[in-house]
Formats: structure tokens, sequence, C-alpha cells
């Protein structure tokens, strides 16, 4: 290009557009609570049975929240004693220079378009408290440090965006400095549970939880009668009647798994999944009528929470004097055995270190929690040719996989489905990249979301999954979307529903189960949901 | 020189333009990261509205009825987006309108005569009915949205009912005290 027919400064400065700082600043941006787009108050009958403050019948749309007349002094105290107790949140605190790293990482940011929902201005919901109230710039200058006082709509601000964080952790991936977002969150909502303000999607489980051992609040004998109705229901599927061992002392394994599979479609499948492998090889091992739900909805309320519901686990294990434990398709269930069981009930030290007696291969991953993911298991004894699989019978299927959140970013499990899947099915394609392994986008559900008042939000929010899967359905014919947690088994079918109609839901298990060859089994014409297997004809006495 | 023509060679700049309009609609902050289309799975509402516009003009374009099945699947996009978003039904569906607002702004400056002019009433009389196609689209949307609250209903005790059917098909039937609630 010749000097004379480069452009001028003039010409270059014509297109420059600066960008114009938003009219009013966020902090004095008040939170408007759309129906659709906030979640219930928790009953006060759901915080009395786990002695929670402040519990009183309170409406988020009416002004008076009922709150305690020292709420200020509650929370302002609470958050000093959690700065001196978790170092990891004082850095949180600190250490963020705003990058932006983060910005536009939020499934909830990106279908919804809500500012606030960055995790970094998340953050800085809280974060600007902390300046005001616990630094020394922030004490002198306040404002002008991006510091600002805890007030009511401040509060109310914290109640709307620590419930629409689904504490997923995608954003933590890309954080430069390791803040941990969902840690924000959980802390954030500490605080507020400290004055009463909770959600009942998270508090009933809870209770349900503390008072029974699972979220539905099922005593031992509608457990009993549930799982044999599944028990009949494979019979008829394959002519076999699987073993159903409960509360059964001396078992060599106690198995844990969601409760969110026992009465919902598609997980229950997935329940029927596991009765059927785990009979096939002969395991010896045992359901727990108290242990009888793996998932802790104490991550998303507090730290001494997830303890107190986490607890039963090993002391059923010790109870039944099993040797170790197996553990089903869950989501946030892995993070807390994972990174918190250990040091918070364990060391478990009446349990062995893992061994699969089927393959004798040693879980050592799981040396300290003495808990292994039943994909682990599943894996290894496809690895080891002990399980007779015949794919064809998932041919009709045409399956991707949704990295359940908690399993792929707080457990590094990635291979072991993927293993699984290809083996018992043919058709399997894999979503884009930037949206599967730890870059999985989450099914916007998690941490106590995923209730039907939040429908809008959920909608929002699940956008960035479902675009992936529309996207796999287009150019692949994909028409499964298979994950490894009950609250995606739940809440990915409304979302497909709505944004993939074509594309149903289920666990792994299910598919395996499908695939499996049963000793003595009776010919095979429906699949583990009981729809028909294409190309395969009943026997003429059958019909 | 047509409309047809004038639209036919502005097609790019109509829709870049409608697009940016309907990003406009969003709060500031994110604006900026819609507007990026490089990669369409990490900005899923950003090139969603923009294959939609990119298509729902095409059609207009060619010419095609407007209750063809592929125009309502453009419209049907955006809509399915906005319709879950932060918007009240009007301003959900707005942006059909703005599409006349760019068609001015592109092409109006060229209308030199009573002809064209006339050419541009009939092609925006064609918009005010895509807006009104625009709103059966959002109500099926919401529609759905209240249906997805049934259906998640009916799964999570899916196999409750079935249970309590098969109990009661069996004959071992609780007596009426049983039943008995708390």
């Amino acid at each position: 290009m010749e000097l004379h027919e480069l452009p001028k400064p003039e010409d270059l400065v014509k297109d420059v557009k600066y960008r114009k700082l938003p009219e009013k600043p966020w902090m004095q941006e008040p939170v408007d609570f759309k129906p659709g787009t906030y979640n219930y108050p928790a009953l006060a009958k759901n915080l009395k049975k786990v002695h929670m403050p402040n519990p009183r019948e309170w409406h988020v749309d009416q002004q008076d929240w009922h709150l305690p007349d020292d709420w200020q002094e509650i929370i302002l105290k609470g958050f000093k004693d959690r700065l001196e107790k978790y170092r990891s949140f004082r850095l949180f605190m600190d250490i963020c220079v705003r990058c932006g790293a983060c910005a536009d990482k939020c499934h909830f940011f990106l279908g919804g378009g809500d500012p606030k929902n960055m995790p970094v201005l998340r953050a800085e919901l809280i974060r600007s408290v902390y300046r005001n109230d616990f630094t020394t710039v922030g004490r002198l200058l306040g404002n002008l440090a991006g510091g600002r006082k805890l007030t009511l709509p401040v509060l109310k601000e914290w109640f709307y965006y620590f419930f629409q964080c689904s504490e997923c952790r995608r954003c933590s991936v890309f954080c430069p400095y390791g803040i941990d977002t969902a840690e924000v969150t959980m802390i954030g909502r500490e605080l507020l549970n400290l004055v009463g303000l909770n959600i009942n999607w998270v508090m009933e489980p809870v209770a349900n939880c503390f008072m029974t051992g699972n979220h539905l609040g099922i005593p031992p004998h509608g457990l009993v009668e549930n799982w044999e109705f599944m028990q009949d229901d494979i019979e008829e599927i394959t002519g076999i009647k699987v073993n159903l061992p409960i509360n059964k002392k001396g078992a060599e394994i106690l198995f844990v798994v969601p409760s969110g599979d026992y009465f919902a479609d598609p997980g229950s499948y997935t329940f029927m999944g596991y009765l059927a492998v785990l009979h096939e090889i002969g395991l010896d091992y045992t359901w727990s009528t108290y242990a009888s739900e793996g998932g802790n909805f104490g991550l998303f309320t507090s730290h001494e929470m997830i303890k107190r519901l986490n607890a039963k686990i090993y002391a059923e294990a010790k109870r039944l004097k099993v040797k170790w434990i197996l553990g089903g398709e869950c989501g946030h269930m892995w993070r807390v055995i994972h990174q918190y069981m250990d040091t918070m009930n364990g060391p478990a030290d009446f349990l062995e270190e893992p061994v699969s007696p089927i393959t004798g291969t040693k879980f050592e991953n799981a040396k300290g929690t003495k808990m292994v993911h039943i994909a682990e298991f599943t894996s290894d004894l496809i690895r080891h040719g002990k399980l007779n699989l015949d794919p064809s019978r998932n041919d009709h299927i045409r399956v991707t996989y949704h990295d359940s959140c908690n399993p792929a970013r707080a457990v590094g499990l990635f291979e072991e489905p993927r293993d699984i899947i290809r083996t018992v099915c043919k058709n399997f394609y894999e979503m884009p990249e930037d949206s599967i392994r730890e870059k999985t986008y989450c099914c916007a559900g998690g941490a106590g979301l995923g209730n039907d008042e939040n429908m809008e939000m959920r909608m929002r929010g699940g956008l960035p999954r479902a675009n992936a899967v529309r996207y796999v359905r287009d150019q692949r014919g994909v028409n499964r979307l298979l994950c490894m947690c009950a609250i995606d088994r739940a809440t990915l079918s409304t979302m497909m529903e709505y944004w993939a109609p074509d594309v149903s839901v289920g666990g792994i298990h299910e598919l395996v189960a499908n695939a499996l060859i049963m000793k003595g089994e009776k010919k095979r014409t429906v699949d583990f949901r009981g729809e028909p297997i294409p190309g395969v004809e009943p026997d003429e006495e059958e019909e | 020189m047509t409309l047809e023509k004038m639209l036919a060679d502005n097609k790019k700049t109509i829709a870049e333009k409608w697009f940016q309009s309907i990003v406009g609609s969003y709060p500031q902050e994110a604006q900026r990261f819609f507007l990026n289309l490089a990669n369409p799975i990490t900005n899923p509402v950003g090139s969603t509205i923009n294959r939609g516009v990119e298509g729902a003009l095409e059609c207009l374009l060619k010419g095609e009825t407007l209750e063809s099945a592929e125009i309502i699947q453009w419209l049907d996009d955006i809509i399915r987006i906005r319709a879950v978003q932060d918007f009240t039904a009007a301003r959900a569906v707005e942006f059909v309108f703005d599409l006349k607002k760019v068609v001015r702004k592109t092409v109006g400056g060229s209308i030199s005569n009573s002809g064209i002019l006339e050419e541009l009433l009939t092609f925006e009389s064609r918009i005010d009915s895509l807006a009104l196609l625009a709103f059966n689209v959002y109500m099926q949307c919401r529609e759905k949205v209240y249906e997805l609250k049934t259906n998640e209903l009916k799964r999570s005790t899916a196999r409750l009912v079935r249970s309590a059917c098969r109990v009661w098909e069996s004959g071992e039937r609780c007596s009426p005290e049983d039943l008995k609630l708390e």
C-alpha cells in the first residue's frame, strides 16, 4: 500500500466507538423481583426441623421480609467469623483484579444477559460489603474504594443473585487466580441463612433428609415398596428377578444413590439399570433405608449442614459392617464425597481400601473416602470383559453426553462415563468442545434452583447447554442426552422439552442395562423404558 | 431500480443493522458479548438471533408466504429466547417492527419515485403481518413454559402413580381408615 493510500487519523477515529458507561452505577440498581426468576422462601416448619434461625412465614414480593431487628449485626458478625475461619474466602475477597475472564462464562449471564450474573459482579455484591466493613481503605474511602454499606436493598440483591448461581463452578475454570465463585455463593448463602433467608427447594430436602435420610422424606417401608416395584418392572422386561439386598449386615459393599431416581422418570430407569448390573455380576452389596440419599442439599445451605447430612453414610457403613461404599450417578453428592466427606466425617478407618471383588482392581483414588463412583466401577468391569453386552439393543438411540458439573469439575470424571457409553452404544456423538468436559454448561437447576417457580430463569440458564444439544441433534440426529446426575435427569428433561423437543434424557446405567445380556433372560423386546426395541418382534405366544 | 433489487443489494447491511437493533434491547454490558459472533456455542443468544434475522429476512425477500414453516421457524428461534428473558410481551416481539426502521434507514434515501414508495408500503405491511405471527409464536412459547411445569410435576411422581395404580389393580387396596391423613 502506498503511503498516500493509508487512512488518515480522522478516518480511523470515525469508527472508534467509545463504550458508554451505564447510566446508573450497578450499586444503585435495586432488584426487581419478577415472577419466574426467583425462588419461594423456606417454610418455617422446615427451618424448625433443623433448628435454623428465624423460622416464619414471609414472601419475596412483599416489602417486609420479617428480619430480626439486628440483622445487620448478625450478618456482619457471621461475615467476620467466616473470614477468620476460611482462608480461601478471605483470599477470594481480596485477590480478584476484575480482569473479566469469568464474565461471559456463567450460563445465567449467557442466556439472560443480566450483568449481575457475570460471576465477577455476582461476587462483587458481597465483596463491596467486605471492602466497606473489613478493609482499611474501604472504611476510610467507602464508595470511592468500591465499598458499600450493607443495607436492606443490598441484602435483597444477595438473596436474588446467590439463588441465581447454581454453584456449577464453570467460571472458576477460567479464573487466572483460581477464585472459586461457587464458594463465594456458598458463603453468601450461609450469611443469608443466619437471618432466615433461605429457599424452600433447598430447605425441604434438607429437613426431609435430616428426619428420614432422603430428600423426599420416604420412610423405610416406602423405600422398600418402591424398590420392589422396580424389581418387578425389571422382571417384566428381562424375565429375571434381580437381587434386592436391603440393610444386609456384613455385605461387602454399601450402595448409595440419589433419591431423585426413586420416583421420577427418567431417573428411575437408571436406578433399574443399577439393579440389573449389580445382580448380573453377583455383587455382595446392600441398599440402606437410612443412608437412602447420596444427595446433600446441605451443600447449598452451610458447611455445618453438609456435615450433618453426610454423616449418615459412614454411620450406616459402620452399622452394616461393610468393607467399602459404592455411589451412584449423582452430581453434587460427588462434590461432597470428594471434597468434604473425608475431612468432615472421616477418617473412615473402619473401612477398607476399595477393591472390586469382581476384577480385583484397587481403587487407589478412593483410598481416603473409601467410596467409589459407579462409573469407575462399571468401566472397570467392562475393561475386564466382565459384562456380556449387546450394544445393538441401543441402536435406536443416538446419544450425546452432558458432563454433569460436579462429577466433571469437582471429581474429574471425564473418561469413565465415555468408556461405558462407547461400549454399550454404537451411536455416540460429542457436543462441541466448549460445552463439554471441564467446560460443560450447567443444567441451571442445581444448587436448589430446579423448582417450577423459577422456570424462566432455568430456561435462560439452560440455553447454552441446550444450544449445544441442538447442534448435535441437527448435525448428527442425536435423540438422547445422557448425564450422570439425578438433578440433570429431572431438569434437563424439562430443558429439552422447551429448547430441543426431540431429545430425551437419561442416565448411563439405563443404557448399560439395555445392552446387558443377563444369564437366563427372556428375549428382550422392550428396553428399560418399556419401549419396543425397533426390529425385534415379540414371540407369538408372548403376543 | 425496484425496491426488491435495492433490498437484495443491501441484504447484508439490513440484516446486520436489524441484528444490532435487537441486541440493543439487552443491558449495555451484555451487548458486547452478544455481538461477538465468533463462536455460536459460547454465545447462544447472539448467534441464534443473528441466524434467525438472516433467515427471516431471506424468506421475506424471497417473497415466501408468511405462513411458511421456514419463516416461522426463524421467528421461533428468536422469540423462544426472548419469551423467557426479562421482556414484556410487547418488548419481546417489538424487534419485528424494528425491521421497518432499518429498511427505511438503509434504502429510504434512495427511494426516488412513487412506484418504489408503493412497493415499500407493501413490504412494510408484510412486516406487520410478520409481527402478528410473532405474537402467535410468543404465545406458544409462554404456554409451553406453563406446560413444562405441569409435565415436570408429572414426571417427578410418575413411578408413585404407576405403583399406586398397580396396587389398585392387584386388589390389595387400603381401607378408608388407612387413607386417613394426619
